[in-house]
């Protein structure tokens, strides 16, 4: 009965967040962050879970596992989407200062924070050894690589700004696709231990992720132009793939990742119509992935998880303020005071969905003496929605251009 | 094009193999497999059915051949743990099957177009009725007359084997509303033989759930002198009914509602209900001694009839959705369906079960014919649409298990009985749909050109678009 309760809540939840009359909040740019950044969703998520005001939660952990296989398949969905960015034409599409950036960002931000996340586990515990902070460290390292891709909640129609927004787009589907090569080398391998485990997740779920990849487009120019077939096919290969991934003791995200590289550097126009097909799905996934990190997220972080998140907002903050500087000073000729070269101070989505990966898979024990997955997700949670008021606080100060738009997703 | 669905076949068994050979040898965990197994069912089915549609033969039946090749009775690819749902389990792919159970039910709701039903009543009643009774009397006298030769009833009571006989006769009265459903779909045939046998079908549905209720309460209260027929019990089978029906009345328009207002994301939207519809008949109520719950099927069979029947207007988008969505559902519904079947139950038992399809086919056939003739029907699809009628599924599956689980466990003859059924329900299962298609084509309400128009554009929404 607890269940029929929790989902009538969810159901008028649902019928109310989708009336005409809540969309139309989010012209308004704080509307549009809550909204279509899932945020509303999380919210919903933490209300009904178990770390919420309800004792018990309208959904128990075990309740929660029960929807994995679900959340599995939206993990997968969310790697072939970064996966199918990853064309071979990719370094020429973005300016080379561009990219040199994205890859400095990545490699700066993910060597500090996880440096500093290391540091600072290790001060609070410092009994059970240095290995057992490397996983969170370098998770938490990824999770900050890059920013949010949504510009249009940002922009004005400028033409300057328009180029802008296109560059600081690109350079975040490169932090996302770094960003996941780090969580699937780094982090499930330092999770499963031991040479068994690096050769399971380093070298098979890759392996069956290409044949996948090939098998995909094949399966897909067999499906002809039948919209019912593509979908069995788009369907079953994701499932397929992040599927096979778990089996073999790797990542879903990862593997599909991969499974996307193969499809989109593949002759043909099958990469065009699996990223429509993808990218038309991206908002109810996002917003079930923000659901389930409300249900799971323990936002009782306590003095180490306070101290994590102060250090990777301040050092987050550092670095994107040099890369806007550098950016936007020297790359664009922005005049006029407007929020777009602020974006790169939001975090990216693909932060909260790395740490869902990891609390989720069969190795969730071993990610943190310190912390436990719930409230690094928690601490990711925060640090996302804090990054998100930057550039409201940043308008606040400079009293800056009118944004205005309605945002996509996470694109 | 068949040595390439051959080809693509085989690496996909080969990935499997490779996998569930390699990952619990190196620290994996099959325990996880299940989004793996949700998209090999799916990917297999999909293959094997365009394979025997290459082949001339249904779709259907090439989703059933996979599930059962792959399934834990033959090779065993799919264990036995991710088919069959247990009291502290319930694999994923169960999961799935029951969302699909939904969205057939719902499909085929919105597939009744009760204005023509409305100046057919009297000649559908006088072919539902027909039918039930030359097949119940059959099928009942048939299996009577064997008492003898048939180990399990052979020393029996008459009165018991009066009982079991009914039992059977009951359960193959069942015919299987998804597989008319998906080779109406899958054809997109049109025509009075498609709309009488959806409508014929499902009306037999609604009834036998009643029928199997008295019959089942009958029997109990026969063979279990601690507990006899109760009115309780029959007050509680009424509530499941009008319950579900009142609460498939509700979704319905909450659904009517959201397809006006809201109109985007219909494909998620869908998932959603069908999922809250499979929720909805997990959930137990007791009314006085008796354990009463909604039925998931008769929810979206509500909520899919009045959708279409009386607020047509701004629906018909969802049910474009429905229509896209339904390939993927049909390939992973039937390909399970073919995975719970158990080749062992149907080799002890196969001649008890060949005498029942054969004696339950002769007497569709009368029986339609008569309900025909009752109607005054005489066009020339009437003497085929019993080969419509043939296939059983899911329901049948799921009354068998009913009735074994409401019988006391001291009983001998109630497994055994099981074991025969559902043995008749495999073959039917398997022959239904091939059947079905043969009129279809014969009467031309199927053509070549309705198979293959799956591969031109359609203007449907996806899945994932669902505006």
């Amino acid at each position: 009965m607890q269940l029929l309760t929790g989902l009538a809540i969810l159901v008028v939840l649902a019928f109310v967040a989708s009336s005409r009359r809540l969309w139309s909040l989010r012209r308004h740019p704080i509307g549009a962050v809550l909204i279509t950044g899932g945020w509303i969703a999380l919210l919903t998520g933490f209300l009904l879970g178990p770390h919420g005001p309800i004792e018990g939660g309208m959904f128990s952990r075990d309740q929660i596992d029960l929807l994995s296989p679900l959340v599995y398949f939206c993990l997968g969905w969310v790697g072939l989407l970064v996966g199918l960015q990853a064309h071979r034409n990719l370094p020429r599409l973005l300016p080379p200062r561009t990219m040199r950036l994205a890859m400095m960002d990545a490699l700066i931000t993910l060597g500090l924070i996880s440096a500093g996340t290391f540091g600072l586990l290790w001060a609070f515990d410092s009994q059970h050894g240095l290995v057992w902070h490397v996983a969170p460290a370098v998770l938490m390292g990824a999770c900050a690589i890059g920013w949010a891709p949504e510009m249009r909640s940002l922009r004005t129609p400028v033409e300057p700004l328009h180029r802008l927004a296109g560059a600081l787009r690109g350079a975040s589907g490169v932090g996302s696709i770094i960003a996941l090569v780090v969580f699937g080398l780094g982090v499930e391998i330092l999770m499963g231990g031991g040479a068994a485990g690096l050769y399971t997740a380093l070298i098979l779920p890759p392996a069956i992720a290409i044949v996948s990849g090939l098998l995909c487009a094949w399966l897909m120019r067999l499906s002809a132009r039948s919209e019912s077939q593509f979908l069995v096919v788009l369907l079953g290969l994701v499932s397929f793939t992040a599927g096979s991934a778990l089996v073999l003791g790797g990542s879903p995200l990862f593997a599909t990742m991969v499974c996307g590289v193969v499809v989109v550097n593949l002759p043909g126009d099958v990469a065009r119509r699996l990223k429509r097909e993808i990218i038309e799905a991206e908002q109810p996934m996002a917003m079930l992935l923000m659901l389930v990190a409300g249900l799971l997220a323990d936002p009782l972080i306590g003095v180490a998880g306070l101290s994590v998140l102060g250090m990777i907002l301040a050092a987050r903050w550092l670095i994107k303020w040099v890369i806007i500087g550098r950016l936007v000073k020297r790359q664009f000729d922005v005049r006029s005071q407007t929020l777009l070269p602020t974006a790169p101070l939001r975090q990216s989505p693909l932060a909260i969905v790395l740490v869902i990966a990891v609390l989720l898979s069969p190795n969730a024990a071993a990610v943190s003496r310190v912390l436990s997955g719930e409230q690094l997700l928690a601490v990711v949670v925060f640090s996302g929605l804090i990054s998100s008021a930057a550039p409201f606080l940043y308008r606040m100060v400079y009293s800056g251009g009118r944004p205005a738009g309605v945002a996509g997703a996470w694109s | 094009m068949v040595m390439k669905l051959i080809g693509s076949l085989i690496v996909l068994l080969g990935l499997t193999s490779l996998v569930l050979w390699w990952g619990p040898e190196h620290g994996g965990d099959t325990a996880l497999a299940g989004t793996m197994y949700i998209g090999f069912v799916m990917l297999g089915g999909w293959l094997t059915g365009r394979l025997f549609d290459k082949i001339r033969q249904p779709k259907i039946s090439g989703y059933i051949v996979f599930g059962l090749l792959v399934g834990p009775s033959v090779f065993e690819i799919v264990p036995d743990a991710q088919v069959h749902a247990t009291a502290t389990q319930v694999p994923p792919l169960h999961i799935v099957s029951s969302l699909a159970i939904a969205l057939i039910a719902l499909t085929a709701g919105g597939e009744i177009d009760l204005s023509w039903f409305r100046g057919k009543v009297r000649a559908v009643s006088w072919i539902v009725l027909l039918h039930l009774l030359v097949l119940f009397g059959a099928v009942f006298g048939a299996v009577l007359l064997a008492k003898p030769i048939v180990p399990f009833m052979a020393d029996q009571t008459w009165l018991t084997a009066a009982i079991i006989a009914g039992l059977c006769g009951v359960i193959m009265m069942a015919s299987s509303p998804a597989v008319a459903v998906a080779m109406i779909s899958d054809y997109r045939a049109e025509g009075p033989l498609s709309q009488t046998t959806l409508v014929v079908t499902v009306v037999k549905d609604l009834l036998l759930i009643v029928i199997f209720a008295g019959v089942l309460a009958l029997s109990k209260g026969l063979v279990d002198p601690a507990e006899p027929v109760s009115s309780g019990f029959i007050l509680a089978v009424a509530m499941q009914l009008l319950g579900s029906i009142l609460v498939g009345g509700v979704c319905g328009a909450a659904m009517v509602w959201f397809a006006r207002k809201v109109a985007t994301q219909l494909g998620i939207f869908l998932i959603g209900c069908c999922m809250l519809f499979a929720l909805l008949g997990e959930q137990h109520f007791s009314v006085g001694e008796q354990d009463v719950h909604l039925e998931p099927l008769l929810i979206a069979l509500s909520a899919g009839l009045l959708m279409r029947n009386v607020w047509p207007r701004g629906t018909e988008r969802l049910f474009h959705s429905m229509e896209s969505m339904s390939l993927p559902v049909y390939c992973l519904f039937f390909a399970l369906a073919g995975a719970q079947i158990d080749v062992k139950i149907f080799a002890s038992m196969w001649y008890i079960a060949i005498g029942l399809v054969v004696v339950r086919g002769l007497a569709t056939w009368a029986g339609l014919r008569l309900g025909m003739r009752g109607a005054g029907v005489r066009e020339a699809w009437a003497d085929r649409m019993w080969m419509g009628m043939i296939a059983q599924a899911g329901v049948s599956l799921v009354l068998v298990t009913l009735l074994v689980d409401a019988m006391p466990s001291d009983l001998a003859w109630p497994r055994p009985l099981r074991d025969t059924l559902v043995g008749a329900i495999v073959v039917n299962q398997l022959i239904g749909p091939i059947g079905f298609r043969h009129a279809l084509f014969r009467t031309r309400e199927a053509s070549a050109a309705g198979r293959d128009a799956d591969s031109a554009p359609q203007p449907v929404e996806r899945i994932s678009a669902g505006k």
